[in-house]
């Protein structure tokens, strides 16, 4: 991971080797990453994401945004996260628009002491947020796959990493959650790995979530919420996934797509 | 001093004897006044020695070359008879007390007192280099002290370098512990870089109270001093580059006399502008008083000197290092018999290595050490160092953080290990020795690989304990175990350590993922808590995580509410954490995190009047939470696998051999990883000759038991982590300032 793999080929390969490792250590509550990408999911990243861009720059493992490009309005906010976020064909050919296919605007998803999940009206301190919701139809012998695709614009980096705090939170407060009335995440675990830990440098801060997801009490299906920030944007995505699918397929799908809506941010933000 | 013996004469020489101020195997040392009144310190050789026609030429030798000397410094010669029936020597005598002494009743000298010393001595060898001498035996016994400064004494050994003849072939002259490594070695040139050495050797001791390879059997301490860093705890900053480069193993790189006394009398700063120090000062009680302008040592001590000088009289010092041999038959072939078989004091003989024997002749004592006979560099032990009947000798590495953020944590493991190891080898019936390695990472992970690499490629090295931290142990875990060199961790907590599936280590305490339990029965059972606040700090990452995310879960486990908030790095104020975990509730609040930012929650929760209590694992048992922290550190309670072997009962005879050997109070960890080494030397003597291989070890240490001090030893063969009885996890309380020791902490929340 030290060597020519820099680039956002090696950070997506680095979150692919921390979900092994939170997926393998959760029998002590929850474990710690492993600094040795030893795992063979290291090597399972996807075609695409393995391709190393050209010009990466050991020297400049950080992102550092052009501070004129960072949004400082709400405006500026939305044009952000509506042009990150993965809409349903951003995931693949076969995907399409769940119902509702996005967040009401200005809102966002907030956990309350019951451990259920309602939206309610962004804070002062957050310029923007939006999810989108997509969905990958049962089909030859396998069972659909959910997605989600967020993207949260705040006015400071403080107040961005305090939604990562508030989601490892999250799940001090409750393992188990209920997204919607007839939806529950049971057995949540999470991992934080800031940048610079567990050869994590793809992003200033990173949290990876694995649980399972029943709903109408039908069968348990895997569940995984990736989350990352670079400066004051906070990207996210979830993945569920029942039947036929791989525990490596998804988290390759997930951490794929998070690592491109990465470059997104990266992409809106750096010096012209 | 000892008054005359009914057979020593009352006059000889000319001059009038007054008492004895030492004696050996060589001759006595008496105090006695000359013709002119003078007070001289008169060395008389016993005849059978006279009559040995190379030694009166040596003695002759050392007469012409004191001669030489005018230095300040050095007590100078006063007259000599060579060709006399009892030859003699008369050198000045100074009414003060060895630097030996004076360190064993007053403890370290401060930085002041010290940087006088060593400019002088370094003066005084520069004198004595500068006419082709070489000392030879600079020691702590060699220094006396005066009111003016300090004397450099006993011309004993002597010698003009390029005088081979006088010793014959692999007789090393000198006092082990205090020598260079090439005079260990028994290289026949020589020079005044060995002095240098010594001199640097003589330093950290008197600023510390421990020679810097330590004390104990002879093998050992030559051992360290070829091939160990020398432990530098202790030594005060300002000192730190000239004195470690005093003890460079290569003589080339030592500075010279001249410059070693130029960097010495550089103007010191007034105080240390690291805190640390200042804390550090407290903790050593009044050491590091400031001498006034005109002294150049503190109170004490010139109280010392002046009541010596007032009663003229001193007893020569006392030797730091002793090897009691009665019970040794030297083989060798060059050994004086000892007139009247009796040594003074602490000195006694000193053999070695199949070797010759040693003599002490007093004023301060010349050890006379045979290295073993012409085999030049041993293997692996190096040369002399090999016992007798060719006992084998192992190494246990020490991989530490001996200089970085953990250093109190490493350097009380060294003494730990050592501590264990010296007493193994004091043992009548060890069948092998140990020597200790010690490699230090300073706590930076990126160099954990390098330093285990270190004790890697010396294939002596049998066991490792350490490395001090979760980061620097992660990132060495492959290199012991491509080795499979056995590694046994005595503080890292970090769960991670043992899902590796590395083969080769161990660990000694519990995992931070146990600490929860016993976290949580203390907040409930003996704090009452009801509602317990969760603080987990990102700024201590996985630490942190692992006892927040446990604890939440124990207490879930238990349907107990908590109130869990987590908090950025980013963040200073803890004032919002606060109102979150009112607002939940929370009668109780446990930081998961480490000391600094424990104390910015400390002086919150002190300045709101929260009223419940406040706990911690073992990331906040650090003096500075203490210092940080100051008020709001009251009845902090810490949950920690450490005990205080200071005041714990069952360890009480560990602590006072600590104190004996480091004149120090035993410190944190140190109980830990001597219960560590116990295991490691016993598992070791377990096994045949043939099978003490790291591999044997490896194997052998996965299923083996030891009932510690600090806690049962054994492990779980499939991750090598210590199997959990309860034992070895502390209470641990800060009251009136300071960590308070509470014994075993409970695991179950008592009704």
């Amino acid at each position: 991971m030290k060597g020519n793999t820099r680039g956002m080929g090696g950070r997506w390969v680095t979150l692919l080797v921390a979900g092994g490792l939170l997926a393998g250590c959760s029998a002590q509550g929850v474990g710690d990453g492993s600094s040795r990408p030893t795992r063979s999911s290291a090597r399972a990243a996807s075609p695409e994401a393995t391709t190393p861009p050209a010009g990466g720059s050991a020297a400049t493992p950080a992102f550092t945004p052009d501070a004129d490009l960072v949004p400082r309005t709400s405006k500026d906010g939305r044009d952000l996260v509506d042009s990150v976020v993965f809409a349903p064909a951003d995931w693949g050919r076969a995907y399409v628009a769940q119902d509702p296919a996005a967040s009401a605007p200005g809102t966002w998803a907030v956990l309350d002491d019951g451990c259920r999940w309602g939206r309610e009206k962004l804070p002062r301190e957050v310029l923007a947020s939006l999810s989108r919701y997509s969905l990958l139809p049962a089909g030859r012998g396998k069972g659909a796959v959910k997605v989600t695709a967020a993207a949260t614009a705040h006015a400071s980096v403080l107040g961005a990493d305090e939604q990562l705090s508030t989601t490892l939170e999250e799940v001090l407060r409750c393992p188990e959650q209920r997204p919607r009335t007839d939806e529950r995440i049971t057995g949540l675990n999470s991992l934080g790995t800031p940048f610079g830990t567990r050869e994590q440098e793809y992003a200033d801060d990173s949290i990876l979530e694995a649980g399972q997801y029943v709903e109408r009490g039908g069968a348990a299906q895997q569940y995984q919420w990736m989350v990352a920030r670079l400066g004051t944007i906070v990207v996210a995505v979830s993945v569920t996934g029942g039947k036929g699918h791989t525990p490596q397929e998804l988290q390759q799908l997930g951490s794929s797509a998070l690592g491109q809506m990465l470059v997104r941010v990266q992409q809106r933000l750096k010096e012209k | 001093m000892e008054p005359l013996h009914t057979s020593d004469p009352s006059r000889l020489a000319g001059h009038r004897l007054l008492g004895r101020l030492g004696a050996g195997g060589m001759g006595v040392v008496y105090l006695a006044r000359s013709a002119g009144g003078a007070l001289v310190a008169l060395k008389v050789i016993q005849a059978e020695y006279a009559e040995d026609a190379d030694f009166r030429e040596r003695f002759r030798r050392e007469a012409e070359t004191a001669r030489r000397v005018t230095s300040p410094w050095v007590a100078s010669l006063v007259d000599a008879d060579p060709d006399a029936p009892q030859p003699w020597l008369a050198t000045a005598f100074v009414p003060g007390p060895s630097l030996g002494e004076a360190v064993a009743a007053h403890g370290p000298l401060p930085l002041r007192s010290l940087r006088v010393l060593g400019a002088r001595l370094a003066q005084a060898l520069g004198d004595l280099h500068e006419v082709g001498i070489v000392h030879r035996d600079v020691k702590p016994g060699n220094v006396l002290l005066a009111l003016d400064g300090p004397r450099l004494i006993d011309f004993g050994v002597a010698r003009d370098p390029r005088d081979t003849a006088l010793t014959s072939t692999g007789v090393v002259v000198g006092t082990p512990g205090f020598l260079a490594p090439e005079q260990i070695r028994g290289e026949p040139e020589l020079g005044p870089a060995g002095d240098i050495f010594s001199l640097g050797c003589v330093l950290v001791h008197a600023a510390t109270g421990r020679p810097p390879f330590g004390t104990g059997s002879p093998d050992a301490l030559l051992y360290r001093t070829v091939h160990d860093a020398p432990d530098l705890e202790g030594l005060p900053r300002e000192l730190a580059e000239a004195v470690g480069g005093c003890l460079e193993k290569e003589p080339g790189r030592r500075p010279t006399a001249e410059a070693l006394a130029r960097s010495l009398t550089v103007d010191a700063p007034a105080t240390p502008a690291d805190p640390r120090e200042a804390l550090r000062a407290v903790r050593q009680g009044d050491e590091d008083e400031v001498p006034g302008d005109e002294a150049w040592l503190p109170e004490p001590l010139v109280r010392l000197i002046a009541e010596r000088s007032a009663a003229g009289l001193a007893v020569p010092g006392v030797d730091d290092t002793e090897i009691d041999a009665t019970d040794e038959t030297a083989d060798g072939a060059t050994v004086p018999s000892p007139p009247q078989g009796r040594a003074v004091g602490r000195r006694r003989f000193l053999l070695l290595a199949g070797g010759a024997g040693a003599v002490a002749a007093g004023g301060g004592a010349l050890a006379l050490w045979a290295a073993s006979r012409g085999d030049g560099e041993g293997k692996g032990a190096g040369s002399g160092s090999a016992p007798k009947d060719s006992m084998p000798l192992y190494t246990i590495g020490l991989h530490a953080d001996l200089t970085g953020d953990q250093k109190a944590v490493g350097r009380a493991q060294e003494r730990g290990l050592r501590l264990a190891v010296d007493e193994f080898n004091a043992r009548r019936d060890s069948r092998f020795a140990l020597a200790v390695k010690t490699v230090d990472d300073g706590g930076d992970p990126a160099k954990a690989a390098a330093a285990a690499k270190r004790l890697v490629a010396d294939r002596s090295v049998l066991a490792v304990v350490g490395p001090t931290t979760d980061a620097t142990a992660l990132a060495a875990l492959a290199t012991y175990d491509a080795a499979s060199l056995p590694q046994i961790a005595v503080s890292p907590g970090a769960t991670v350590l043992g899902v590796t599936g590395s083969r080769s280590f161990l660990r000694a305490r519990v995992t931070d993922t146990i600490l929860p339990f016993y976290l949580s029965a203390y907040l409930r059972g003996t704090a009452k808590s009801r509602t317990v606040g969760i603080v987990d700090d990102r700024a201590a990452d996985a630490y942190a995580w692992e006892i927040s995310s446990t604890l939440a879960r124990v207490l879930r486990d238990a349907r107990q509410p908590s109130v869990p908030k987590v908090v950025s790095a980013l963040r200073t104020d803890f004032a919002p954490t606060l109102d979150a975990l009112l607002d939940g509730g929370a009668d109780s609040v446990v930081f998961a995190g480490y000391h600094d930012r424990a104390a910015l929650l400390a002086r919150e929760l002190t300045r709101r009047d929260f009223p419940g209590a406040r706990a911690a694992a073992q990331g906040v048992l650090d003096a500075r939470f203490l210092s940080a922290a100051g008020d709001a550190a009251e009845g902090w309670a810490i949950v920690a696998p450490v005990m205080d072997a200071a005041v714990a009962p069952e360890a009480k005879a560990f602590a006072a051999a600590y104190r004996g050997r480091f004149h120090a109070e035993p410190e944190r960890y140190a109980v830990e990883t001597y219960d560590v080494a116990q295991l490691v030397l016993r598992t070791l003597g377990a096994l045949s000759v043939g099978r003490r291989t790291r591999q044997h070890l490896t194997t052998a240490l996965r299923s083996a038991t030891y009932k510690g001090i600090s806690r049962n030893l054994a492990f779980d063969k499939k991750t090598g982590e210590l199997v959990v009885d309860g034992t070895g996890v502390h209470l641990w309380k800060v009251t009136g300032g300071r960590f308070s020791y509470q014994g075993v902490a409970p695991f179950r929340v008592s009704t």
